[in-house]
């Protein structure tokens, strides 16, 4: 057998190389990245090359109705996943929304039909039997793409290295399969956009948000991939309710496009009423593709994030490490305290049986992820339903 | 006039029969493989089956298990270099486990005491991913094609259905992977053969005296495994630690193999590891069995699963009868129990001595 080839042990191999992976996506690294909502930064300009990854889902066929009608996006293929309904159903709604905007040319392929460990949990509680909370449309005549999801992601990322940012609004499964079985694809993605998660606490759980929590495995491959990741999670969509008054503004619009918004948004405004929800529907969807149209509308912060997979009760939950978060680590002035990024981030106590804490994620603060931690909403639905109803 | 009539029939006999054996179909198989070289079990099960005469090989899919990826794909396209059957495909898949990471396992061998094999992950040897360690057999210049084993394996399938043997000698990821990329994989396949699984051996090795349920293929992608005994295969042929600790790679095998002059048997010669008292023919047993049957003697029926709550079991085998499995979908699998040793040992030197069949 053969002798070490380096006298690198094992531990200090995984923290220099995950700390090197993620200083090259992320640098320069400084900690002062805070940006106040709203203020003028280079918003993109683009075209840019993304896939969408999606479960639609009533706010998933919001939030693609309005990325089809973004000239900022170049929408190499839209990728279906298991979710808020049964991949059948988010297929056939994909195709749907690919028909009603015109755009049958952007491919849409069939993804995973179930979390990678976990069984399926769907949410047709919020999104109805059919997933777009009741609204129909007919059945759609535009195929599939001949290739699953994961190798159409696959394709499209390896043809233009360096270029495809990965637009998430479901549960991550397709994603964390393509990511394992071309080990060299993380390098070649430019970031990943994801709605997902939370800081703040969940929506199916007291700990967990959705998309998170169908596939907590699949999520935790996607947060340690290396891929640059843009987190818009329930701290900021929950801010973002749909009104009657945007309802009204999209029925005024006069293309297929609005019409469908409209009935999907009022379905969804019924719905929520009927449950006696005192605020409309979040657009938990649509903001993480209008905060990548328009960067402008979010504030983020960097976080480490990792993902609770064992929990017996919190499996799904999102956890964000920062330096400044916690109270007992707070002071004036932190974020400019290069010490603080020597903050070791650490799990739960040790046990009897164990002198360390568990999980040690990492031994010194390396952010994977930008957090949005507040929103623009005026902002956010001047865009959404001035896209929708084809006024701007 | 008359002997010459009876010729003339003979060779029309002759060559009728060899014809029918010309027409008879190859074996089809895909080999998915932690493919650690040079020799060693992962490439002399690989070696087994390619030698015979029986088998077509469609392809060498590659997974990070006892050693990493890349320099397992080295090691297989050399082994394919030496003995002449570069046309045999060699597919990179996945370069990590699902689920399980090696941060994580470091924690957990602190609360729960250390793992007997790490594989690629093992202190002693380790080196990062992308290095291909020693490579005393030399550097390949043939190279794998710009695919990934998941889909090599799922349009191998769909092209080939119900005919295809899925040979599994390592970790189940890039399987795994297969199965949530197409549903319909693991049912178009004709069956899955995989070493793997341990239930109850009866061994003085130390590696499973105190932990008899826990093997490294199952061990290292845990949840991998499990999505693979989820799935709907025609049949599963198991090949577990119980039945390969009967088996040895001695000294005396070795130089019976030796003394042909063959391209394996000079590769075999040379490579082959005989250190320690352990030497089990873990992967050329299952593939032996494959390719003949009758060198298993006991074998039962068993469902099977793999624990995956990250504690103490984190990884082990789970088996159940009929009686007593669980109400989850559970898939019944074949189970070997006992071999006839010198079947298997005379199969084992008579094809890794003999000259390499060229390819169809």
């Amino acid at each position: 057998m053969k002798e070490p080839s380096k006298s690198m042990t094992r531990r200090e191999f995984v923290t220099s190389s995950a700390a090197v992976l993620a200083a090259g996506s992320f640098a320069p690294r400084t900690l002062a990245t805070e940006r106040p909502v709203g203020s003028p930064q280079a918003s993109n300009r683009g075209p840019f090359r993304v896939i969408i990854d999606t479960d639609p889902g009533v706010d998933d066929a919001l939030a693609l109705l309005l990325a089809m009608r973004s000239p900022e996006l170049k929408i190499e293929a839209i990728t279906a996943v298991a979710g808020n309904v049964p991949l059948e159903l988010t297929l056939r709604n994909a195709l749907r929304m690919v028909e009603i905007a015109g755009r049958t040319d952007i491919p849409v392929a069939a993804g995973a039909r179930s979390p990678l460990v976990r069984r399926l949990v769907t949410a047709t509680y919020a999104h109805g039997e059919n997933g777009l909370g009741g609204a129909v449309f007919p059945e759609p005549k535009t195929m599939p793409a001949k290739e699953p999801a994961a190798e159409l992601i696959r394709l499209i990322v390896r043809q233009f290295p360096g270029e495809v940012t990965l637009l998430t609004i479901g549960p991550l499964t397709n994603i964390a399969t393509a990511l394992r079985m071309d080990p060299e694809l993380a390098r070649m993605v430019r970031g990943l956009v994801m709605m997902g998660g939370s800081l703040s606490g969940g929506n199916i759980t007291p700990s967990a948000e959705f998309n998170i929590y169908v596939d907590p495995d699949a999520a935790r491959v996607v947060f340690q991939s290396g891929i640059p990741i843009t987190m818009v999670g329930l701290d900021v969509t929950r801010k973002t309710s749909l009104t009657d008054e945007h309802l009204r503004q999209l029925q005024a619009g006069q293309s297929p496009v609005s019409h469908a918004a409209a009935t999907i948004a009022r379905n969804a405004i019924e719905h929520n009423r009927e449950r006696g929800f005192i605020v409309g529907p979040n657009m938990h969807d649509s903001l993480a593709v209008a905060g990548f149209i328009d960067p402008s509308l979010l504030k983020l912060k960097e976080y480490y994030v990792d993902v609770e997979t064992t929990g017996e009760l919190t499996a799904g939950e999102t956890l964000g490490y920062s330096p400044d978060a916690g109270d007992l680590r707070r002071r004036p002035g932190m974020e400019k305290d290069p010490a603080a990024l020597n903050m070791s981030i650490r799990g739960s106590a040790p046990t009897l049986a164990s002198t360390r804490t568990s999980p040690v994620v990492r031994d010194k603060f390396v952010p994977n992820a930008n957090v949005a931690v507040d929103v623009s909403s005026a902002k956010f639905f001047d865009l959404l339903i001035g896209r929708l109803s084809g006024k701007s | 006039m008359k002997v010459g009539r009876l010729a003339y029939f003979a060779a029309a006999i002759l060559l009728m029969s060899s014809l029918t054996s010309w027409s008879q179909e190859k074996r089809k198989i895909i080999i998915d493989q932690d493919a650690a070289g040079p020799a060693g079990t992962d490439q002399q099960s690989m070696l087994l089956l390619i030698q015979s005469p029986q088998t077509e090989v469609l392809g060498i899919t590659v997974v990070t298990g006892d050693q990493w990826l890349h320099e397992e794909v080295a090691h297989t396209l050399r082994m394919l270099e030496l003995v002449g059957r570069t046309d045999i495909p060699v597919v990179p898949g996945a370069e990590y486990p699902l689920v399980r990471r090696q941060q994580e396992t470091e924690l957990w061998e602190e609360r729960y005491g250390l793992v007997a094999w790490l594989g690629a992950w093992t202190p002693r040897f380790f080196h990062p991913a992308d290095q291909l360690g020693e490579m005393p057999e030399g550097k390949p210049t043939t190279k794998a094609p710009d695919e990934d084993a998941a889909h090599f394996l799922i349009r191998m399938v769909h092209k080939y259905p119900n005919q295809i043997t899925i040979y599994e000698g390592g970790p189940m990821t890039n399987l795994a992977l297969a199965i949530t990329i197409d549903p319909e994989f693991a049912g178009l396949a004709k069956e899955l053969v995989f070493m793997g699984a341990s239930l109850n051996p009866r061994t003085d090795d130390p590696e499973f005296v105190n932990a008899p349920t826990h093997e490294f293929n199952i061990w290292f992608d845990p949840e991998a495994a499990h999505i693979v005994f989820q799935s709907r295969w025609k049949k599963i042929v198991c090949t577990p630690v119980d039945i390969s600790v009967k088996t040895r790679l001695t000294s005396d095998l070795v130089n019976r193999i030796k003394a042909a002059d063959s391209p394996s048997a000079r590769y075999i010669g040379k490579y082959a590891r005989l250190r320690g008292s352990y030497n089990y023919l873990w992967d050329e047993l299952a593939a032996a069995a494959w390719l003949d049957p009758s060198i298993i003697t006991k074998k039962e029926t068993l469902f099977m699963d793999v624990d995956l709550d990250h504690g103490a079991g984190y990884g082990n085998t789970l088996t159940w009868v009929e009686r007593d499995k669980p109400k989850l979908d559970v898939q019944p699998l074949e189970v070997q129990d006992d071999l006839d040793l010198e079947k298997f040992y005379k199969m084992f030197v008579e094809l890794l001595s003999a000259e390499t069949p060229k390819k169809n």
